[in-house]
Formats: structure tokens, sequence, C-alpha cells
């Protein structure tokens, strides 16, 4: 079991392509990290940095407390996932799950004793003797991770290894391997771009978009407080509403105003706000389901007209238009409404967010600033 | 009653299809069958007017051909033949091999250079014979096996790189990754992962590479005279200023026919594999 640290990392590709820009991340002990980001964001070239199969450009990285920038991927006692699992097609589940052991000629009833202890926990049993190329995805998939964990070792590496299974199974499987983590214990690092995978699964979730680290946290941080733009988009199903306005400061208030709508943050929802910040620019986030549709005349009630209403069983869908701005608002499936209608939003009591329009850093305070 | 009807249909075009095929297959043959049926007729009866189908056989071509020396030493063009063939593919492949794993993971050289050695069998061999003859006459490898397995080999190891390279290729790169994560050299992952997973190509290349050398023939014509002479050359000494002597020709062709015929049809289902790899992308 090992800590992994990236001590401001860079993965530079050819001389130009920068995949991973100075990365610093401390994944502790037995931990289920989850690098979340969408395609070229630079999370699977952090992974393979992990497991030495791609050069570490600049700065270090730490396994278990020991250098490893130059150490042989062999030698770092890192386990790895494959995307589309790696099996040998023509060997059987047994020969490819003691194919790691089979290096170090080990005794063939140590193999065995081995093979049939990992091919219990991962219900391999009945396939034991079939030849991987006519297993099923899900299958695959199980002899993949039953290769990975037979040598013990101290890092636990997953290149996206359920996106290639049907959803119900992968919806299953999640669940299946976060247990097998918490009952194997090893440091996992996983790779998706599947944010409700890594919210569902890691103990801590680091998203990275063009190379750089975003935030790292757990699934509660970054829902609750996206420490930037991106994040609050990323994360979250339907994503996140943006608008754009200007943000005045008023005494112990906040006004909040863009063509549409004009809002006043009460003495409570000003001090949320971070003091540094005076005034200017910002967007406006709010996650479709914290909008709320109230009767008209209420204070900081936004007027909205509605342009598409999708009905649900669990919840409706509407476009509105906020003055000139579209968002989304989910709400109960009792409220029906056609287009055109008009009715009255209140955008802040339940959850808002604020970004600084320039930086698109979170102006909002952390729990415990 | 609807099944039967499409039963019928189905066994109509399968019976069209057929007879296509056989008289392809007569087609192509018949050269092949025609010379074995010579190599057991009576010299008198080949040079008949009329082709003659029924005759007494005989066996005076081969006994002619294995017994008596003189001209034709049957067994030393045989075994001429025979080492210079299997010597080629041997060392085809044992050179191929490593440079087609070489293009084929670490692109050395450039998707440039893999693309200048496929070119070099796209050529007619006949290109480079006159170059070739000359140096070899310099530098001593005329009339020799060696110099014959050198002359093949130009041709044979592109082939063979090109071919076992595509494979390889085809192998997804994580099943070589998994290994070197688990310890595995690259040598190991060569000869462990690799292999085993292009045996059908290695085999495909062989017979391929057997075929060609076997058969071949203006090399060694023109780089052995008489201590290295194959079977090819050897065979065609029966066209002489007197005649041609199509009853030993006929005995030598179908000797020689048996090698490959083996061969090929020992390994029928490699060739198929082999020469259709790359055609349909899974």
């Amino acid at each position: 079991m090992a800590e992994v640290r990236f001590k401001e990392v860079w993965k530079i590709y050819g001389e130009k392509v920068e995949a991973v820009k100075g990365l610093n991340l401390d994944i502790k002990d037995g931990e289920f990290v989850s690098l979340l980001g969408p395609s070229g964001c630079g999370k699977s070239s952090t992974l393979r940095m992990i497991a030495g199969l791609e050069e570490i450009s600049r700065g270090e990285l730490y396994i278990d407390n020991r250098l490893v920038n130059n150490v042989e991927p062999g030698e770092r006692d890192v386990a790895m996932v494959f995307e589309n699992y790696a099996l040998l097609p023509h060997m059987t589940v047994y020969d490819n799950v003691a194919f790691p052991l089979r290096l170090s000629k080990e005794d063939e009833k140590v193999i065995d004793k081995k093979v049939r202890e990992i091919s219990k926990i991962l219900d391999l049993d009945s396939i034991l003797h079939e030849r991987a190329a006519s297993l099923g995805g899900g299958e695959r998939q199980r002899v993949g991770i039953g290769r990975a964990l037979i040598r013990k070792g101290s890092v636990l590496l997953m290149d996206e290894p359920i996106s290639h299974l049907d959803a119900d199974l992968r919806t299953r499987t999640r669940g299946e391997l976060a247990r097998l983590q918490k009952l194997v214990g090893i440091t996992t690092v996983y790779v998706t771009h599947d944010q409700i995978e890594a919210l569902a699964m890691a103990d801590r979730i680091a998203v990275m978009h063009v190379g750089e680290l975003q935030q790292v946290g757990t699934a509660d941080d970054l829902y609750y407080y996206p420490a930037n733009l991106f994040v609050a988009d990323f994360v979250g199903e339907p994503p996140m509403n943006f608008i754009p306005c200007k943000l005045q400061r008023k005494g112990k208030t906040i006004r909040v105003f863009a063509e549409g709508f004009d809002i006043t943050l009460g003495e409570s929802d000003a001090r949320k706000v971070i003091s540094g910040f005076k005034g200017g620019g910002v967007w406006f986030g709010v996650r479709p389901k914290d909008v709320l549709i109230k009767k008209r005349g209420n204070e900081n009630a936004v007027k909205g007209t509605v342009i598409n209403f999708e009905p649900g069983c669990e919840h409706s869908l509407i476009e509105a238009n906020i003055g000139e701005y579209r968002i989304l608002v989910q709400c109960s499936p009792d409220i029906v409404l056609k287009e055109g209608d008009v009715f009255y939003l209140d955008i802040v009591t339940k959850k808002f967010h604020l970004f600084d329009h320039e930086s698109e850093i979170s102006i909002i305070k952390r729990n415990n600033e | 009653m609807p099944e039967g009807r499409i039963q019928k249909i189905k066994s109509k075009r399968e019976w069209h299809i057929s007879l296509i095929l056989i008289v392809a297959i007569l087609i192509t043959t018949f050269p092949i069958i025609w010379i074995v049926i010579t190599s057991f007729k009576p010299t008198v009866l080949i040079t008949n007017a009329k082709p003659l189908w029924i005759f007494r056989p005989t066996l005076e071509h081969y006994y002619s051909l294995l017994m008596e020396k003189g001209e034709f030493d049957f067994f030393k063009y045989f075994s001429n033949s025979l080492i210079v063939t299997i010597a080629t593919t041997v060392f085809a492949i044992i050179i191929a091999y490593p440079a087609a794993y070489s293009l084929a993971r670490y692109k050395t050289l450039g998707d440039n250079y893999a693309f200048w050695i496929l070119t070099i069998r796209m050529l007619p061999p006949v290109i480079f014979l006159i170059p070739i003859a000359i140096l070899f006459a310099i530098y001593g490898l005329t009339d020799k096996k060696i110099g014959l397995i050198i002359a093949y080999l130009t041709f044979n190891v592109p082939f063979a790189t090109w071919i076992i390279k595509s494979f390889i290729e085809d192998i997804p790169a994580d099943l070589e990754r998994a290994a070197y994560m688990d310890g595995y050299s690259q040598f190991q992952v060569m000869t462990k992962i690799i292999m085993p997973l292009t045996r059908s190509a290695v085999v495909a290349v062989a017979i391929i590479c057997f075929i060609f050398s076997w058969n071949e023939f203006l090399y060694a014509l023109v780089i052995s005279f008489v201590r290295s002479t194959t079977m090819t050359v050897g065979a065609a000494q029966f066209v002489t200023g007197y005649g041609i002597r199509w009853g030993r020709i006929g005995a030598a062709a179908t000797i020689a026919i048996i090698p490959t015929l083996t061969i090929g049809f020992l390994g029928q289902r490699y060739l198929v594999r082999g020469l259709t790899m790359g055609a349909v992308k899974s």
C-alpha cells in the first residue's frame, strides 16, 4: 500500500504538446482517487506516468516516498487495468490471471493458490478454463482486474475500465469495484470522463482540464463548492446555468444585475461572497434543480418566459428565457407549463454560485472560511 | 412448401457457382495436368499431331532422370534447390521478424523507411539482375549456393518484414504494456506475447518465401552455372539444340512440383489468413 505524490509534474509530447502542466497532487495510502475530465485533459497521461509507461518531462513523482521518475514500470510495484483489458486472447482465463506470476518462475502450486484466491473474489471460477477470446465484456473486465490484483502491488491504476460495458452492467460494476477496493484496501487511481462514475466511486476526485488540475475534493466539495466555472459546468447533470452579470456592493448587501433581472442579495447571502471581491463582471451560476418556481411578486423573483416544456416522470425540464439569457429549470412533475407561459423564478434562495468573469474562479467562500 | 422452394433456389445458385469454379480450376491447372501426363508418355507419342489422352504409361523419363548421370544430375539439382530454398526461408524470417517488430512498435526510422522497404519488393526482380550479377562476380559469389541465398533474401526479407509488420500492428499495444508492467523485458514481450499471436503470419510468409525461392529461374540462371544450379535451371537444360526433350522436362517438373504442393496443401489454412490480413478491419 502506498502514497502517490506529484510535485510540479509536466508531460510534454514532442516539444510542444503540453499534456500535463505543473501537476501537484497527493494521493493517500488506501485512497480511491478518480482523475476526471473530458478527452484530452491529461488524465490518461497522468495515469501512465504513474505506471511508468510515459516518461515524466519535468517534476517529481513519488510512490511510497520513493522517487520513481526513472524506475522501470516492472519495478514500481504498480498494477494496471487497461481500457480494453489487454488479455491474451489465445490463453485461458487461468493463464491470463497467472501470467504476471509466471515471470518470476514461482512454484506452480503457489501460483495456483493465488489464482484461485483471486478467482473466488472476482467470481471467475466458472470461466477459469475458457479462452479469453470467447468472453463477454463484463467477464473480460473481471479477468483484467484479476490479472492486475494478483501481484498484490502497492497501487492499482484503472484506465476507463467500464466505459465499454453496457449501461446497466456499468451501473452494477461501479458498486462492485468500489466495494472491492475497500475490501482489498489498495491505493487506487481511476481515470474516467464520466462524472457520475467518479462521484459515485471515489473518495476524492481530481478534475482536470487541458492539462491543468482544476480542483481536488470529495464529491460534495465539487458539487456544492466548485472552484471554477469549468468544474461547476462539468460536474452535475443537467449542467449548471450560467448568466453573465454585474456585481455591485451596496453596504452590507450585494446587487447582482443583468438585462432582464435585478437581484439584491441580503446580508447573509452577501456574506458568502469573498470580501476580496469588490465588484465587477461575474458569472452567476445556478443548477437547474436549485431554481424555485414562485408566485409573482416575490422579492428577488425573476420573470421568465417558457421556451420549451419537457414533461417527465421524476421531474420536468423547462427551458426558459430570463431577459436575454436562456436557462434550464428542473422542477417537480406536478408543474405543468407550456410554451409562451410567463412565470417567476427564485434563483437565489436554494443555492447560487458566483464566479469572477475574467478568471472564472469562484468568489464564494468555502465552508470553513 | 415455401421452405422447399427456397431450398431449390439456393442449390441452383450453388450449382452455377460450382460450375464456374470448376472451369476456372481446369483452366489454371491444365498446363500442370498436361505436363504430368506428358511425363508418363513415351517420347514417341508426345509429339503426336493429335493430343493423346489414352496411352500406355511409361517410367522411362523418370528412370533416365534419376538413374542416369551425365548432364542432368538430379540429386544435385534437387538438393541445391532444397538447400537454397529452405535457407532463404529460414533466414528471411529470422531477419525480418525483429525488423518488423521494430518498425511496427518503434516506428524505427519513420514511416517513409518502412514504405521504402515495401517498394523494394514491388519492383520486378529483373531490375536488380545486372547490378547483382556484376557485384557477385566481383565478390566471387557466383555459382555458389550462398550467393543465390543472398540474392533471394533481397526480395524475401522486405516482403516478410512488411507482412509480419502488418500483423504485429494489428495486435493491441496494451497487451505489451501490461506485460511491461508485470516486469517483462522487451525481448520477452516479443517472444512470449507477439510471436504466439503472429504464428499464422509467419507460416504464411514462410510458405510464400518457399514458393518464390523454389520457383525462381532468372537469378538462378544468371548467377549459378554448374555447382549451384537449381531444379528450375536444370530442367531447362532439356531444351537442347537437337530438340526439346519434353518427357524429361515433364518428369523434372512433376517431381519439382511435389514439395511446393505438399507445403501449400498442409499450410493452406495459414495462407488464406496471411494473404487476406488487413483486408477487413475488425
